[in-house]
C-alpha cells in the first residue's frame, strides 16, 4: 500500500477497512469479494490508486488463506533466513523490492522477530533515503535503485538495511528536496552536503 | 585519520544498531491509536480462523 502516497495514509488502510467491514477477523475479511473490496477502496478514497490497490488488497488476504493458513504471521514463524521472509512478501501481488525489504526490516527491527540472518535485508529503495544517500555523497545524483541498494550492501554486507529507518527520517524531516534544516541534522558536521 | 565518509557510515550504523538492539517499542505508524493498536499487534489481527473455533 505504501506506494505514491504518505507512509501514514498506507498504515491507515487495514483499520478503514476493518472499519468499513465491521471487524479484522480473518472469516470477516474472506467474506469481502475482490469487487466489493475495490468499491471500499473507491469509497473511502484510501488511496491514489485504489482500483489496483483494492485489488492487491483482496489477493494479499486469499494468499495468506491458501498459503498460510490465514494466518501472516506464518510468513516469519520458525526463525527463517532473510532471504526467505523477503521472497515470500515478493511474492504477493503488488509488492516490489522496496516494499518486501521494508517489511522484513520492520519485522526484525522494530517487532523484534527472529531472524537466521539480515544479509537480504536490503535498503529499502524510498525518496527520501534516496535523497539522503545522494546528499552525504555515498551515490551520485543519477544514481538508480540498484546503485543505492548495492552501495547499502558495500557498505554494511550482514545488514545493509540497517541504515534504511535513519535515512529514511534524516530524508523525511531534515534532509528535505527543497530547503534543508541542515542545523538540525546530526550528521550534518561530516556531510558532503550535495545539494 | 579517519574521513567524513567513514563517519557517517560510523554514525548510521550505530544508530541502526541502537534500534535494533532495544527492546520492542509501542510503534505510531500512524496518527490514528485504534489503527497503531491494530497494528501492533501481530498476535491477533488479523484474527486467523483456527482461533475463533
Amino acid at each position: 500500500m505504501d506506494r505514491q502516497i504518505k507512509a501514514e495514509r498506507a498504515w491507515l488502510i487495514p483499520y478503514e477497512v476493518s472499519e468499513e467491514i465491521e471487524g479484522f477477523e480473518f472469516s470477516t475479511l474472506l467474506r469481502v469479494n475482490q469487487e466489493n473490496m475495490i468499491k471500499i477502496f473507491k469509497r473511502k478514497s484510501l488511496h491514489r490508486f485504489n482500483e489496483i490497490m483494492g485489488k492487491n488488497f483482496y489477493l494479499a488476504i486469499r494468499k495468506i488463506h491458501n498459503d498460510y493458513q490465514d494466518d501472516a504471521s506464518n510468513i516469519w514463524k520458525g526463525n527463517p533466513r532473510s532471504a526467505t521472509i523477503v521472497r515470500r512478501f515478493l511474492e504477493f501481488n503488488g509488492v516490489g523490492i522496496k516494499i518486501a525489504t521494508m517489511a522484513a526490516n520492520i519485522l526484525a527491527r522494530d517487532f523484534k522477530i527472529p531472524i537466521k540472518d539480515y544479509i537480504n535485508i536490503d535498503i529499502s529503495p524510498d525518496v527520501h533515503v534516496m535523497r539522503a544517500f545522494k546528499r552525504l555523497g555515498f551515490i551520485s545524483k543519477d544514481a538508480s535503485n540498484d546503485d543505492l541498494i548495492y552501495c547499502a550492501r558495500e557498505l554494511n554486507p550482514m545488514y545493509p538495511g540497517i541504515f534504511d529507518l535513519s535515512c529514511w527520517e534524516i530524508g523525511r524531516y531534515w534532509c528535505r528536496p527543497n530547503e534543508p534544516i541542515c542545523e538540525k541534522c546530526y550528521l550534518s558536521r561530516c556531510c558532503n552536503k550535495n545539494i | 585519520m579517519i574521513n567524513s565518509k567513514e563517519k557517517i557510515v560510523n554514525i548510521l550504523i550505530e544508530k541502526g544498531n541502537e534500534l535494533f538492539k532495544q527492546p520492542y517499542k509501542y510503534i505510531k505508524f500512524t496518527k490514528n491509536k485504534e489503527a497503531d493498536k491494530l497494528l501492533n499487534n501481530l498476535k491477533d489481527f488479523p484474527m486467523p480462523l483456527s482461533s475463533l473455533a
